[in-house]
Formats: C-alpha cells, structure tokens, sequence
C-alpha cells in the first residue's frame, strides 16, 4: 500500500511536471489579466459610488438639473455595471482556464464550460451593446487611460462561435484524456 | 466489464509479485494495479508484450472473455 501510495506520489509528479508552469505566454497573459481585472474592479467601483452619488445630488437638487431626464444617466450606469460584472466572471474565468493549463490539466469539462460561460458573455455584452444603442445610450470611458466600452459590434458573433467551438474542443479532448488515463 | 485480466493466477502460479513484474516489464506500479484490479479501460499492445515476455505466457492466458 505505501509503496503504490509512493507511485502514485511520483506518477502525480509526473504528470505535474508535464504542465507549462513559467511558459512566456502564459505568464504574459495572467499578467495582462491581472492588470485588467484590477481596471475592471476600479471601474465597477466607480460606477456603483457614480450611480449612488447621482441619487444623492439628485436627491439634494444640488447638481443636476430638475429637467435632465433620469433615465438615461441611470440606465447608462445600470449598463456599465452589468458589462462591468461579465466583463470581471469572463476575466476569472480565463485565469482559472490559464491557471489549468500551466498545471497541465487543460483538457477538463471545467474549462470547456468556462469557456462556453466566455462565448456566452460576449454574446451577452453584444446583445447589451444593441440594447444601448437602441435606446440611444452610449457607455464609454476609460481607467488611467484603459478605454472602456459597449458597442454594438456584430464582430462579437464570431468571437463568440469560436469560443463556443473551442468547448466542444476541450470537453472532447476531457473525453479522450479520461480514456487515455484508463489505458495501461 | 466481460473482460477479465488473469494477471493474479499468473503471478502466483510463477510466485511473482505484482512490484517484482512492475521492475521487470518497467510499467508502473499503479498501472499494473489498474490492470489487475480490471479498473483498465485499455491495454497497449505494448504492456500486453512485456507482460507476455516476462511471465512468459499468451494474451490468452492473461485474458478472458466472461459473458456472464
């Protein structure tokens, strides 16, 4: 029993070192990621304190305007906060996904959801994008000069069919490693 | 699984343990023990060969077909 313990040890060990911890681009990418999800969170912080503090003086009469219609400043920060949100579960995602790969466990139904999560969320972010320009409402802004947007870009349908392709990809490859793993 | 692995009686019937065949045939300890146990989904010709050379037996002595 301990000796099989003590291969089971060696063949995890294995299998660890078959991963791509300290590859460049993996590395490059959790670093941008990082920096990424921090603009992310500053902005979605801002958008709720902008969003409370547009009640307040809204409230107090003081700095906006009585004939200013509420709904557009409201429903543009109600926008930015529901694309700020996606925007950071597409972010962790992609570093839990970045984080299975340098482990070398890529190929797991977990990723292949995350990544369907991802396809679905620019979906999401594009339907938003349309949503705002139908109402006639643009979000855009940027953090310490990191732009941020919503757009109505159809780009996104592509983007979003490849992600979705990509999961099929990972939970075949899910399929195939569960096999490969019973194979003596 | 019908399939079923006779790797045990070969061992006893030559007095080999599953860790002198694991150094003998260089596969693993925990594969070896897959194999034995049936939790094996595949077998490489590959492992069957050193298997067969190393207890010197046929595939058919290792396995078995169980319809029942």
């Amino acid at each position: 029993m301990k000796m099989l313990l003590q291969q089971f040890a060696r063949d995890a060990k294995e299998l660890g070192a078959k991963g791509m911890k300290g590859d460049g681009l993996l590395i490059a990418a959790k670093v941008l990621l990082y920096i990424l999800l921090a603009g992310l969170i500053v902005a979605l912080v801002s958008s709720i304190v902008a969003l409370v503090s547009y009640g307040l003086a809204r409230n107090s009469a003081l700095l906006v305007s009585p004939l200013d219609p509420v709904w557009r400043p409201v429903s543009r920060m109600l926008i930015a906060l529901v694309a700020l949100d996606t925007a950071i579960g597409m972010v962790l995602r992609l570093m839990a996904l970045i984080d299975s790969v340098e482990d070398g466990e890529a190929f797991a139904v977990a990723n292949a959801e995350r990544l369907e999560w991802i396809g679905g969320a620019v979906i999401g972010l594009m339907a938003l994008g349309f949503f705002a320009a139908m109402i006639g409402v643009t979000v855009r802004g940027d953090i310490n000069g990191f732009p941020l947007s919503i757009d109505p870009a159809p780009g996104g349908v592509a983007i979003a069919l490849l992600l979705f392709i990509l999961a099929r990809v990972f939970r075949k490859g899910a399929e195939m490693r569960t096999d490969l793993e019973g194979t003596v | 699984m019908p399939v079923v692995i006779h790797l045990d009686d070969l061992l006893a019937a030559r007095g080999m343990t599953l860790t002198q065949l694991s150094e003998q045939v260089d596969i693993t300890l925990a594969n070896l023990s897959i194999l034995k146990t049936g939790k094996a989904k595949a077998i490489r010709f590959s492992t069957l060969e050193a298997i067969c050379q190393a207890l010197d037996c046929q595939p058919g002595e290792l396995l078995g077909y169980d319809a029942g």
